[in-house]
C-alpha cells in the first residue's frame, strides 16, 4: 500500500459538505467531535478546505443548486478520495425524491464527473454518530 | 475607499449548512450584505401537495434537524385551526414538553457554535457534551435522538412512557446546573461582555421593520413568543415568562437564549407534575374545505404555517415559512457599520438555520479586486480580535 | 378579549370601502378579500395603523389567478388577520408591499419565483430560491406543473425504486458530464 493510503487510513482528514440537508445528519458529524464521541482520538480532523480532505462527508440530497458546486469541491479534493454519503438523503434523496428542486442523490451526481468515485454510504434518519463512525471506519479499511 | 466583496460561503465547516454570504466592505468595514437563498430548497410545499394529513408531518420534521418538533407543532395548530379540533389535556402537557427539551437542547447547541465563533472551544465542547443526555432520552422515549416525530392531527402519536418520567426530573436535575455555570460564564465574563456587547446591534424599530420573531427580536425589546401571544399545547396552564433584553446586541441575544432555558425547565417540570393518564389523541374523521393558520414558537422564533384544504385527503396548498426566513434579511440591518472580524458572531446570533430557511447563499459575479476569504479566515479574525480583548485585560 | 373586539369593529370599519369581503373565521382568524388596486392601502393600514407584524405571505394558484395572502399577526391579541388579494392570468401582477417595510421583500421575490405573479415596484425582483439554472418562466407551484416534478422526475423516481439505473443528466434535461457551473 503507498505512503499515501497508509496516511490516509492512518489519520483520515475530513471535509463536510452539505448540499441539501436539514441539518440533522449535519449535527450527528459535528456530534462525532464532540467529547461523547470524540473521533478526534482515532486521527480522524475535519479540515477547512477539500484541498486536504482525504475523505468527503456529504450530507442531504443533492439539490439543482448545490450540483455545481459539489462536483466542484470532489474535482478539488486530492485523489484519492472516499465520499461517504451521510443520512438517507445522500444515499437516496430520501423522502425528497421527486422534488421539482432535487438534482440526485449524492453518488450519481459525482458520478457525473468521475465515474470511478469510491463511494460509501451511511444510511439513516439521522444515523447515529456510531453509525457514521462505524461506516467511516469499514469504509477506510476496505479501500 | 476601495470596496471590496468578500464572498462568504457555500461551504464551511462547523457552521454546517450551505449559505453565502456576500459582505461588501470598505476596509475594514461592512457597508453591505446580500444574500442567496437556493442550496437546502427541496421543494417541500410542492411535495406536500402530494402526501394526506398523516404523511405531512413526516415530511415537516425533515425540514430542520434541530427544529424538527416546531414544523409538526406548527402543522397540527394549523389543521386542528381548520378542523375545530380540541386536543386532550395529557397531549398537550406531551406537546409542550416535547417543544420545550428541542428548546433546551437548541439554545445549548447555539451556545457551543457561539462559543466555537468566539474562540471559547471549550464552551462548544461543553455545550455540545450536555446536550447529549437530551437527545439520548429522546432516543429511549420515542425512538430517534432528533426526529422524534410525535406529532400528529388531534394529540400525539406515541405516549410518553411512564418510565421515562422520572428519569427526565433527573436529567434535568444534572443538567441545569450546568447551564447555570455556562449561564455565569458568559454573564460574568469581563472579555466576552467587551466582545459582544454593542455588536450586532438590531434596534426596536428594525426589529419591527423587517418584522423579525423569536429570540432576534426579543433581545431588542419585542415581547413577541408564541407561547404566550397565541398560546398553544399546555402554555397556558403553567408558570413561566417571556424574556426579553433591551439593547438588540449579540449580548443580548446570548442572555435572552441562556434565560430561557430556565424557563424551558420550568414549564418541562410543572408539565410532568401535572400528567394524568387518559387519551393522547382526538378522534378526527375528516378534514374539510377551508384555510387554516398555525404557527408555534419554534427555537429560532416563529415557525408559520397555512393550509388550503379542498376536502379530500391531500391539502390544495400548503404554506411553510420558518423563523430564519425572517430573521436573516435583518442581518443586514445588523451587520452594517460592523467590523469584520465580527461578522460570522453577528450572523451565529442569529442562530440561523439555514435547512428552515429555503437556504441562504449568495451570488454575485466575481469582479477584478474581489478579496477572497474563506470562512475559516474569517473565524480566524474573530478569534484574534477575542485575544486582543483578553490582552487588553 | 373586550380589546380585540373593539380593534376589529376598527379595522372593519376602515377598511371598509378598500375589501370585499371581511369574514371572521373563528375568534383569531379574520381573512379579509382586497381587490388588487386596494391592496398597498390595505396593507399600509394593517402594517402602520394597527401594528400588525407580517408573519409571511402565501401565494396560491386558483386557476384563473394568482393569490397572494399576506398573513398580519396582532400578537398583542391573539389575532392573525389575512389579507387576500390577486393578480389576474394570464400576466398576474399585484403591487409590491415590500415597498413599505423590509419585511415582505423576501417572500414576494419567493412568491414571484415559485408562481409567477409579479410584484410592481418591488425594490429588488431577482431570483430567490430557484437554481440559477432553473429554466425561466417556469413556476413549480402553479397548477400545471406536475406533482413530483414531472415527466423526467417522475421516471427517475420509478428507476430509483425499482433500482435500475438512470443518469442524473437525462433526468434534468441536460448533457451527461456537463460539469460544473459558475
Amino acid at each position: 500500500m503507498g505512503l499515501r493510503l497508509w496516511g490516509l487510513k492512518k489519520s483520515p482528514w475530513v471535509y463536510h459538505v452539505n448540499v441539501g440537508a436539514c441539518n440533522n445528519c449535519d449535527i450527528e458529524v459535528v456530534n462525532c467531535l464532540a467529547p461523547q464521541f470524540d473521533v478526534e482520538r482515532f486521527g480522524m480532523v475535519l479540515v477547512a478546505t477539500p484541498r486536504h480532505a482525504d475523505a468527503l462527508l456529504v450530507t442531504g440530497g443533492c439539490t439543482r443548486q448545490a450540483r455545481p458546486r459539489l462536483q466542484e469541491v470532489y474535482r478539488q479534493a486530492a485523489k484519492p478520495c472516499l465520499v461517504l454519503c451521510i443520512g438517507s438523503c445522500a444515499c437516496s434523496m430520501g423522502i425528497f425524491a421527486g422534488s421539482y428542486h432535487m438534482a440526485g442523490p449524492v453518488d450519481e451526481v459525482i458520478r457525473e464527473v468521475d465515474p470511478q468515485a469510491i463511494v460509501a454510504y451511511v444510511p439513516g434518519c439521522p444515523p447515529r454518530p456510531q453509525a457514521i463512525i462505524s461506516g467511516a471506519v469499514k469504509a477506510l479499511q476496505s479501500l | 475607499m476601495k470596496r471590496t466583496i468578500i464572498p462568504v460561503g457555500p461551504y464551511h465547516p462547523i457552521q454546517e449548512e450551505p449559505e453565502f454570504f456576500q459582505l461588501v466592505v470598505e476596509g475594514e468595514r461592512v457597508v453591505d450584505m446580500d444574500v442567496r437563498l437556493s442550496y437546502n430548497h427541496r421543494g417541500i410545499e410542492k411535495l406536500c401537495q402530494d402526501l394526506t394529513y398523516d404523511q405531512i408531518p413526516i415530511l415537516l420534521a425533515r425540514i430542520c434537524g434541530i427544529c424538527s418538533a416546531s414544523h409538526p407543532m406548527a402543522f397540527c395548530q394549523a389543521l386542528e385551526d381548520l378542523c375545530g379540533v380540541e386536543v386532550p389535556i395529557r397531549a398537550r402537557y406531551i406537546r409542550s414538553i416535547i417543544c420545550e427539551m428541542e428548546r433546551l437542547h437548541s439554545h445549548l447547541l447555539w451556545v457551543g457554535l457561539a462559543g466555537h465563533f468566539i474562540g471559547y472551544n471549550t464552551v462548544f465542547m461543553w455545550a455540545w457534551k450536555y446536550r447529549e443526555p437530551i437527545l439520548d432520552w429522546f432516543e429511549r422515549a420515542f425512538g430517534n435522538r432528533n426526529h422524534y416525530e410525535n406529532f400528529c392531527l388531534g394529540g400525539c402519536r406515541r405516549d410518553l412512557p411512564e418510565a421515562e418520567v422520572e428519569p427526565l426530573r433527573r436529567l434535568l436535575d444534572d443538567l441545569m446546573p450546568k447551564v447555570e455555570m455556562l449561564t455565569k460564564a458568559v454573564l460574568d465574563d469581563p472579555v466576552l461582555r467587551v466582545r459582544l456587547r454593542g455588536i450586532g446591534v438590531l434596534s426596536k424599530e428594525d426589529a419591527r421593520r423587517w418584522c423579525t420573531t423569536g429570540p432576534t427580536a426579543r433581545a431588542s425589546g419585542l415581547p413577541i413568543d408564541v407561547r404566550a401571544n397565541e398560546p398553544y399545547a399546555a402554555y397556558d396552564l403553567v408558570d413561566w415568562k417571556v424574556v426579553t433584553q433591551e439593547e438588540g446586541d449579540v449580548f443580548a441575544k446570548a442572555v435572552v437564549r441562556l434565560l430561557e432555558c430556565f424557563e424551558s425547565e420550568k414549564i418541562i417540570r410543572q408539565c410532568l407534575d401535572r400528567l394524568e393518564p387518559g387519551p393522547i389523541r382526538a378522534e378526527v374523521r375528516e378534514v374539510p374545505a377551508g384555510e387554516g393558520i398555525g404557527h408555534a414558537e419554534a427555537p429560532r422564533g416563529e415557525t408559520f404555517h397555512y393550509v388550503c384544504a379542498n376536502g379530500t385527503n391531500y391539502p390544495e396548498r400548503y404554506k411553510v415559512r420558518a423563523p430564519t426566513y425572517v430573521n436573516l434579511p435583518s442581518f443586514k440591518a445588523q451587520v452594517i457599520g460592523a467590523e469584520l472580524a465580527d461578522a460570522m458572531l453577528i450572523v451565529a446570533a442569529m442562530d440561523p438555520c439555514y435547512s428552515c430557511t429555503e437556504r441562504v447563499a449568495v451570488i454575485e459575479p466575481r469582479r477584478a479586486g474581489v478579496r477572497r476569504l474563506t470562512q475559516q479566515e474569517l473565524l480566524q479574525m474573530s478569534w484574534a480580535k477575542t485575544e486582543r480583548i483578553r490582552r487588553q485585560g | 378579549m373586550g380589546e380585540r373586539e373593539e380593534v376589529l369593529r376598527q379595522l372593519e370599519a376602515r377598511l371598509r370601502g378598500l375589501c370585499v369581503r371581511f369574514w371572521r373565521r373563528n375568534p383569531k382568524r379574520v381573512y379579509v378579500d382586497v381587490p388588487p388596486e386596494h391592496s398597498l392601502a390595505a396593507n399600509c393600514i394593517l402594517y402602520e395603523e394597527f401594528r400588525g407584524r407580517l408573519a409571511t405571505a402565501s401565494g396560491r394558484d386558483t386557476r384563473d389567478r394568482i393569490e397572494v395572502l399576506y398573513h398580519y399577526c396582532l400578537d398583542a391579541l391573539n389575532l392573525v388577520v389575512t389579507l387576500r388579494t390577486w393578480g389576474d392570468k394570464p400576466e398576474p401582477e399585484v403591487e409590491s408591499v415590500a415597498q413599505l417595510f423590509p419585511g415582505a421583500n423576501f417572500i414576494e421575490r419567493e412568491i414571484h419565483d415559485l408562481l409567477g405573479i409579479r410584484f410592481r415596484h418591488h425594490p429588488d425582483p431577482r431570483r430567490l430560491i430557484l437554481a440559477d439554472d432553473w429554466p425561466a418562466g417556469v413556476y413549480p407551484l402553479r397548477r400545471d406543473y406536475p406533482a413530483r416534478g414531472g415527466e423526467a422526475a417522475r421516471a427517475r423516481l420509478v428507476a430509483l425504486l425499482t433500482g435500475s439505473p438512470q443518469p442524473v443528466a437525462a433526468a434534468l434535461g441536460t448533457a451527461p458530464g456537463a460539469g460544473a457551473r459558475t
